[in-house]
């Protein structure tokens, strides 16, 4: 489908939408989270989380349940394919997470490896491209238990409570 | 090197393309690998037996000998490189691909984990780019087994048996 530098510059701000999700929650950082979607908006988890979410309460469960455990995040998002009408974009974008969770014994971590897709409705609003409905797919959960040295993790821990993100204040930091 | 305004689209067009082809394949979804290939197409795959394979011959061995026992799949595409001229380019793109496969014990799936590069030869025609010829390089590949519970296997068949993406609008098929 031939495109327009428009649709290319669509693509962009989404793409940077997409990536504020994804940091926000990997680096903790949420505002940069909820800046990811509409006011409006709501997730839905299928088959892990039973009920609909607004970006308020996935990001409380995320950064309470979810945080307690964890040492360390990623998620990497690739093939994002684009439908883009007017002010509306559909997106479907896979995810591969990648977290490090502490346990009860000294040493020993869970490493949790999942992928799945993002489905994403986003709206454009004044302050950009916002995503008004998140469903997302579960495609595997692999978790198994490593033996990590403490210099290792002495060395993962000393990054968690910088602040890389401008956007961020102080009270916004756990 | 400074990046033309038509540089820029022609690149998205070519990223559309490539992640049309991951897609279809990890979500099941063939109308969008029609997109991918010229019909003269020839896909390799140095080293593992497959020989070289017509864009029809791959999608069937995938469609019918791979995809029947999947239970989920993607393949990952990332740090494309792009050296376009004119009416012509090549890409070269790694791949990180993640299948779970089912057994015959219940519970019980098989997992492979690839490493791979899709090095892409195109030619813009009637308006599109499509792949004309592909090298799969096989870069490293694992294969174990693990165990998911009921409710696991449930939730990824829940989602793998919807239609996630989009439906092409008739007139851009």
């Amino acid at each position: 489908m031939p495109l327009t530098l428009e649709e290319v510059k669509c693509r962009a701000e989404i793409t940077d939408t997409l990536h504020r999700y994804a940091q926000g929650v990997d680096q903790r950082a949420w505002s940069l989270f909820l800046s990811a979607f509409t006011e409006d908006a709501f997730i839905d988890v299928v088959g892990y989380l039973e009920h609909t979410l607004t970006p308020v309460k996935f990001r409380d469960f995320l950064a309470t349940t979810f945080d307690e455990a964890r040492l360390s995040g990623q998620h990497f998002l690739s093939n994002t394919l684009f439908r883009i009408a007017g002010d509306e974009a559909h997106t479907v974008t896979e995810f591969l997470a990648v977290n490090l969770e502490r346990s009860s014994r000294e040493g020993l971590f869970r490493r949790q490896v999942a992928g799945g897709l993002y489905v994403d409705v986003l709206r454009r609003e004044a302050s950009g491209w916002r995503i008004a409905r998140r469903t997302i797919v579960r495609k595997s959960d692999d978790v198994e238990e490593r033996t990590y040295l403490p210099q290792t993790i002495a060395a993962v821990e000393a990054t968690l409570h910088s602040r890389f993100y401008a956007v961020e204040t102080d009270q916004e930091k756990r | 090197m400074t990046i033309t305004e038509q540089e820029l689209i022609a690149r998205a067009e070519i990223q559309e393309v490539l992640t049309c082809y991951a897609q279809a394949q990890d979500q099941d979804q063939w109308d969008l690998y029609e997109r991918v290939f010229t019909p003269d197409a020839v896909l390799e795959f140095p080293g593992t037996g497959l020989g070289n394979l017509s864009a029809a011959e791959f999608r069937a061995f995938i469609e019918t000998k791979f995809n029947p026992t999947r239970l989920s799949g993607q393949h990952a595409l990332a740090n494309t490189t792009f050296a376009i001229d004119g009416g012509s380019a090549r890409t070269i793109t790694e791949v990180l691909s993640f299948t779970l496969q089912c057994t015959d014990r219940e519970g019980v799936l098989t997992r492979m984990r690839g490493n791979s590069l899709y090095v892409d030869d195109w030619v813009f025609s009637n308006g599109e780019w499509r792949i004309r010829h592909r090298v799969t390089a096989q870069k490293n590949i694992e294969t174990d087994e693990v165990t998911y519970t009921p409710k696991l296997i449930a939730a990824i068949r829940a989602g793998s048996s919807t239609r996630w993406v989009f439906p092409e609008p008739e007139a851009q098929r």
